[in-house]
């Protein structure tokens, strides 16, 4: 993590809280504020923090930074409110329904596996855009582009009044086949603009599908137009509020949006649905950058906050899990995203007793959040969490709880968990909070495992990155099981994704459907057309650098890196792997790629998966484009000692530890005090304002020269 | 040929042995809880693993199960998918133990890899394909792995894996008994090709698939040994014993709280494939402090056609309902059979003989699907148990199968799997169905864009969309189903077939006074114009299977009749219609919020007709405003109606019990009236 200081903002919007990051000429500051209604005024609030922390007044900060990198939720909680534009939606004729039907059983999508199996309750979701809404148009392309049936334009403009007339304030137009021969959709939005002109008081914005999205498969693209549209007034709304305030303070550079697929943007570059997990995602390329830095191949990227558990998984240097089916709420949609696989636990997860199946134990997805809290807060909350357990086991101290701003009560922690758990099972408090722990740490263990062992990799080979609230208190409890013996927490651990968001790359990712049949099935050698091919990746790079230039960067600042969407001939499942070249010259070049695929293939699904004489074929480009930002980095510390100093020891407490049977005295060390270079055998706590190491016997914790924390444990 | 019944009865656990219940005791803390969970996640994997590497297209839409069983072939849980393949793999262990385990010439060992997909073996029907590996550890027995998925194409006399020619066994393409068809760890080529050559339409994707199902199993196989290594053995055993009997206890736990009683419902279907005619089903539910008891004496005989099952076909069939509703929340394992008994006589036509055409029985079963929503239903209302006493589910199961070589000239057979996964649901208690709410048998599969579609398949949708007055009314009306044509394009001919029914009499039945969605007749269009038509920019094309059928704007020749449909070729132009059957209403029309009628009338959910003679709803004409007095009005008129028409119990049996159908519409039915 080299290149020279920058100052940089990185601010990322979650439910709870709002966390800052800042980088300014050689020091870092962190701050949180409650998220706040308007976004714009929790921004601002939260700057002002960092600014007094930096000892600076905010127009002094702003004026001297260089980049703002900004993570925000807002589309997600426009689309919960369901508070967007009323929209119409032209789409074929005949075809009117194909988004409400959602190819069946669209009520699976975003439930818990649980709620799935509850048929008698399921039901699908209120659409974005009513029936009344939708118009169909008499138009018709084929399979190869090809207009079967020519668009009838007085018809069109005739269905396009009726929408006018029931009040929408904006157009999605989504045709099929529009991805292969935009004509019709192309000449509908013309249409719409003579009718309704820039100029006129009736102005009507128009999405069109294959703008936002040209790829294949009419249901994702069509959802992928309809959010964009329905969440773009409101995200800009509050952008440019920000954008405003911003300025007025002294700002003279972009905000660059972060993105779900793994890069920032500026916010012309930016559609609502790449805002979407931009957070989470940010802490995956946060992790990947580290990784690099301590030329680490393989990471599991853990983020143990309130009320989830999300994991990335880096492999080979590079983040394996993309989003193979991107739901945002309840909809699939078409984009390249970054996957965090996510279950519900985390510090605020509630647990209960199953009043069947022999009165099992069970442990979320419900919360209790952050109101009324786990039972420790004194908020009314009255059932026992994860938080409640880690209080009665002695690993979070009531008395320091976000550095003792927010005191927490054992008693009540205690008693939620009598009442509602060891009192039904018969046993007593401390067993029922070991349960609650031990297993909330086992489930997450059980995902972390299957997510690793589905990329087709050995999770015992990986380091595991440990962050978020609850992340560093339990992080010892999930490797327990699956022999991972090295665990990084970072000092800023509460703030790791808005942190991550400052090692992150200005991203542009072009997809494009198109088939290319690499090998014939049953046929030997390749059979790809190479001269069509190349066009079409020629034709991405030139839209790539357009786009780049737009943001005012140089194309020699490019790096561009081919992904291709593969499969069987026959075979549905697409493996997305990177291409070993841009351009090919020759068939040498394409075995070089089927080499890379049948190699990439054949770790998840063995070599018996291998389908010999199965035919290869390309369905989708997938262009990155990748420009280099000035990044922060971790400055270097001089190693100091091993042993800390007296004073980072502040006392002893009771603290249960299995490894013991039970409660023992146990040494606690005050974060703050420690220096690099330090090391502390387990078992230890170690308290930090925002996070709470848990070190049980078998672990050692040691600060390395970038004052980062290392758990290994001891063979 | 002899029916195994010994081990294809044999869906309940075996008996707990003094050991296995003496594991549990082993199981400390949470261990029982995460091991659950642990499992579980193993067999998402081997679920995930499987979609992932197969090529036909059940696969996408998630037809699958991925299932592990005790050392004794008891289910423990599953990653699914449908629940027929969970249920089925048991019988069909049991019977490779059986038969294999001590005989030389086959045994079972580790690394072997079994396969069987001939439901007289414990099977759904031959489309239905299982691989079965066993899981050793330290030279015992220790588990079962299984993968089952449908395979579109078996090799029968019509194309597509269900063929409705069949007339016996012989007509219904590969069937294979439980065979070892790899040992260790690898398949054996010489026996893929066996299987490609007797199924020679698609011989790649039988390859494929076999392998596929291989690849999920044997993931299952090796994440089960190492944790067996990890665990060890009686830690496994003890969480296996556990998952059956908790869930055994809670199903007769729960059973006990239900009243009492005798449950009845009788359902009809009009054709067995190879012809029209009337088969009923009955069954009578009988409940008695924990204990259930499923009767379906009373049923049709077995037919002459492919619309046939077995008893535990049958069964499996009743998984569907009781681990979707009742028991949704428990684990899915054998245990839930234990307090349940099911009678279903031999000879009829849920417990053919073995000699018989079953490559429907999953169609046949859509009858027992619908009987036992409905006893159901009644015994959990009647328990109070509301939200999911629901009226029926559309399970007609709408299947078509396109058959030939594509535009790329790649040779293919193939379920259209658009109907099959939108059929509507049924309407709760309190609020309404499901609108296209999916495949009953697999009830999270997805059907696929049309896009997709018609990349890969030689034919244009002329459209798609909810199908108007499919849905089955009432207070809170079924979800609807679709209505989709098909243009033949770019090639010189294929082949559809049409397996659904219900063009003259719906399974589906009424349920507390909600009527049954609608019948669909069988639609087709010879020598079309519709793509001259669509070139030269008709304006009229129809948007719907009405304006098709009442307009004839397209020019050709019509043919309307009943499905379901035998294999024919259709040549390029010609057109073929599908529907999917709404589900079931629930309660009283007239007592349906009007608001809620137009609102449907808006979405084009119902008719105006409908809205007005079945809902008796007064509007505006012009503005579609509700015309509250004049509706009260008509409903209480109608009510009226009904009372004058309304008969003693006497005199109505007296004119009832005189009435019967001709004989050639009896001719499946079995004796008339029957038991009743």
């Amino acid at each position: 993590m080299e290149t020279k200081p920058i100052n940089s903002i990185e601010i990322d919007i979650g439910g709870t809280f709002i966390d800052c990051f800042v980088h300014f000429e050689g020091n870092t500051a962190t701050a949180k504020t409650p998220t706040t209604f308007d976004f714009s005024v929790g921004f601002m609030r939260v700057l002002k923090i960092a600014a007094n922390q930096l000892r600076l007044k905010i127009e002094h900060l702003l004026s001297k930074t260089d980049i703002i990198r900004y993570s925000t939720t807002i589309a997600r909680n426009k689309l919960l409110e369901r508070t967007g534009p009323e929209l119409g939606l032209i789409t074929t004729e005949g075809f009117e329904d194909s988004v409400l039907i959602g190819k069946g059983a669209q009520w699976a999508d975003g439930i818990s596996k649980r709620d799935a199996r509850n048929l008698a309750e399921v039901t699908k979701p209120q659409p974005l855009i009513s029936r009344e809404n939708i118009v169909g148009i008499k138009e018709r392309v084929d399979y190869r582009g090809e207009l079967l049936r020519p668009l009838q334009e007085e018809d069109l403009r005739e269905k396009l009044h009726q929408l006018v007339d029931k009040g929408v304030q904006g157009i999605v137009v989504t045709l099929l086949w529009a991805h292969k021969n935009p004509f019709h959709e192309l000449r509908t939005r013309e249409i719409i603009e003579e009718e309704y002109p820039e100029s006129s008081i009736g102005y009507l914005p128009v999405v069109l599908s294959h703008e936002v999205q040209p790829l294949k498969g009419e249901y994702k693209r069509s959802l992928t137009a309809i959010l964009n549209a329905y969440l773009r007034p409101s995200l800009a709304e509050n952008l440019s509020s920000i954008r405003n305030k911003l300025h007025k303070q002294g700002y003279k550079g972009e905000i660059y949006i972060v993105h779900g697929s793994g890069g920032v943007a500026e916010i012309r570059g930016t559609t609502a649905l790449e805002t979407f997990k931009g957070g989470s995602v940010a802490g995956i390329i946060g992790s990947l950058e580290i990784a690099r830095h301590y030329s680490l191949e393989n990471v599991i990227v853990a983020d143990m906050g309130g009320t989830s558990f999300d994991i990335g998984i880096i492999s080979n240097g590079k983040s394996q899990l993309y989003w193979e089916k991107p739901l945002i709420d309840q909809w699939t949609v078409n984009s390249t995203l970054i996957e965090s696989k996510s279950i519900g636990a985390g510090g605020g997860s509630i647990a209960r007793i199953s009043q069947f199946l022999g009165k099992k134990l069970e442990i979320g997805p419900e919360s209790a959040g952050s109101m009324p809290g786990p039972a420790c807060y004194n908020q009314g909350g009255v059932e026992p969490t994860v938080t409640d357990a880690d209080v009665v086991l002695g690993y979070i101290n009531p008395a320091f709880f976000h550095g003792g701003q927010f005191q927490l009560e054992r008693d009540l922690a205690e008693q939620a968990i009598y009442e509602k758990i060891a009192h039904p099972l018969g046993i007593d408090v401390e067993e029922a909070a070991i349960n609650i722990k031990n297993l909330v740490d086992g489930n997450m263990g059980n995902v972390m495992f299957k997510e690793t062992h589905c990329q087709g990799l050995d999770p015992r080979n990986f380091t595991l990155f440990s962050y978020g609230g609850a992340g560093p208190t339990h992080c010892c409890g999930i490797v327990k099981t699956y022999q991972i013996s090295h665990i990084i927490i970072f000092p800023f651990s509460p703030f790791f994704n808005a942190f991550s968001a400052s090692l992150m790359d200005i991203l542009h990712i072009d997809e494009f459907s198109r088939k290319f049949i690499v090998s014939h099935p049953g046929e030997k050698g390749t059979s790809l057309d190479i001269r069509m091919f190349n066009q079409a990746v020629k034709k991405m790079i030139e839209k790539a650098k357009h786009y780049v230039l737009g943001q005012r960067f140089k194309p020699q600042d490019l790096q561009f890196y081919l992904e291709l969407d593969m499969k069987y001939t026959k075979q549905l499942h697409l493996k997305r792997v990177r291409s070993p070249i841009l351009f090919f010259q020759d068939d040498k070049d394409v075995e070089k790629l089927l080499e890379v695929f049948t190699s990439e293939y054949s770790k998840i699904f063995g070599q018996a998966g291998i389908l010999q004489g199965g035919g290869i074929s390309i369905e989708t480009l997938i262009l990155q484009a990748v420009c280099p930002l000035k990044n922060a980095y971790f400055p270097k510390y001089k190693r100091i000692r091993s042993t800390p100093l007296s004073h980072a020891k502040k006392g002893l407490r009771n603290v249960h530890w299995d490894e013991y049977g039970g409660y023992k005295q146990t040494a606690i060390y005050d974060y703050h005090a420690l220096e690099c270079g330090n090391i502390i055998d387990g078992p230890a706590v170690i308290e930090a304002r925002d996070m709470t190491i848990v070190l049980p016997l078998g672990f050692t914790f040691t600060i390395d020269l970038y004052m980062n924390n290392h758990l290994e444990r001891l063979e | 040929m002899t029916l195994e019944t010994t081990f294809t009865e044999r869906l309940k656990p075996e008996p707990l042995e003094p050991h296995e219940l003496k594991c549990i005791e082993l199981l400390k803390g949470v261990d029982y809880e995460l091991a659950q969970e642990k499992l579980n996640l193993i067999l998402e994997e081997g679920k995930e693993i499987m979609i992932q590497s197969g090529v036909s297209s059940m696969l996408r839409s998630g037809d699958i199960a991925v299932g592990l069983y005790t050392a004794k072939g008891d289910l423990v849980t599953t990653a699914c998918g449908s629940y027929l393949y969970a249920v089925c793999g048991q019988p069909q262990i049991k019977y490779i133990l059986h038969k294999w385990k001590n005989q030389p010439t086959v045994g079972i060992r580790p690394g072997d890899i079994f396969f069987a997909n001939d439901a007289v073996f414990g099977g759904v029907h031959n489309a239905d394909q299982f691989v079965f590996m066993p899981i050793f550890y330290q030279g015992s027995l220790t588990a079962w792995a299984t993968a089952a998925c449908h395979q579109p194409e078996t090799g029968a006399c019509d194309p597509g894996g269900m063929p409705i020619k069949a007339l016996s066994r012989y007509d219904e393409g590969m069937k294979i008994s439980p065979m070892k068809i790899g040992e260790g760890y690898l398949l054996k080529d010489d026996i893929l090709e066996m299987m490609a050559n007797m199924v020679s339409r698609t011989p790649q994707m039988q390859i494929f698939d076999v392998r596929a199902r291989m690849i999920g199993c044997d993931k299952v196989r090796l994440r089960i040994e190492e944790f067996v290594k990890e665990k060890g053995i009686d830690f496994l055993t003890g969480v296996f014993t556990k998952m059956i009997k908790s869930s055994a206890e809670e199903v007769r736990r729960r059973i006990s709280t239900w009243i009492d009683g005798t449950f009845r419902a009788v359902v009809f279907t009009d054709n067995i494939g190879v012809d029209a005619g009337l088969v009923r089903s009955f069954c009578t539910l009988t409940k008695k402090k924990d204990q259930l008891i499923l009767d379906f004496s009373g049923t049709s005989p077995e037919t002459p056609g492919p619309y046939n099952s077995f008893k535990h076909t049958t069964i499996a069939h009743n998984a569907i309902y009781l681990y979707g509703f009742p028991f949704h929340d428990l684990p899915l394992s054998a245990g839930i059979w234990e307090p349940i008994d099911t009678i279903v006589p031999l000879g009829s036509c849920l417990n053919a003989n073995p000699e018989a055409a079953v490559g429907n029985s999953v169609l046949i079963c859509s009858l027992s699907m619908c009987l036992i929503h409905i006893v159901m239903s009644k015994i959990l209302f009647a328990s109070k148990k509301k939200t999911i006493a629901t009226s029926p589910f559309g399970n007609n199961g709408d299947a078509f199968v396109m058959s030939g070589t594509n535009q790329m000239g790649i040779p293919f057979s193939d379920l259209l799997a658009y109907p099959l996964n939108t059929e509507g649901g049924g309407a709760r208690y309190d609020r309404d169905g499901v609108d296209a709410w999916g495949f009953p048998w697999c009830p999270w599969g997805k059907g696929p864009d049309v896009e997709e579609e018609e990349e890969d398949k030689p034919h244009l949708h002329l459209f798609q969309k909810l199908l108007k007055d499919s849905c089955g009314h009432g207070k809170f009306r079924g979800g609807a189903g679709i209505t989709v044509a098909w243009v033949v394009q770019n090639v010189a001919k294929v082949v559809y077939q049409s397996n659904m029914r219900s063009s003259r009499v719906q399974v589906l039945q009424s349920f507390f006074g909600g009527y049954p969605p609608s019948v669909h007749p069988a639609i087709q269009i010879r020598n079309s114009d519709v793509m001259k038509k669509m070139k030269n920019g008709y304006p009229n094309l129809p948007t719907d299977v009405y304006e098709l059928i009442k307009n004839r704007e397209i020019s050709g020749d019509y043919y309307v009749g009943a499905n379901p449909l035998e294999s024919q070729t259709f040549s390029e132009g010609d057109i073929l219609v599908g529907c999917s059957h709404g589900g079931v209403g629930f309660g009283d029309v007239l007592e349906r919020d009007p608001e809620a009628v137009m609102k449907d009338l808006r979405q084009e959910i119902i008719s105006e007709w409908v809205a007005q003679n079945v809902y008796f709803v007064v509007y505006d004409p012009q503005t579609w405003q509700i015309d509250d007095e004049n509706t009260r009005k008509r409903r209480e008129s109608a009510r009226r109606q009904r009372i004058e028409k309304g008969k003693t119990y006497t005199a109505f049996m007296k004119e009832w019990t005189r009435q019967k159908p001709s004989l050639e519409i009896l001719k499946y039915y079995g004796d008339w009236p029957g038991e009743s």
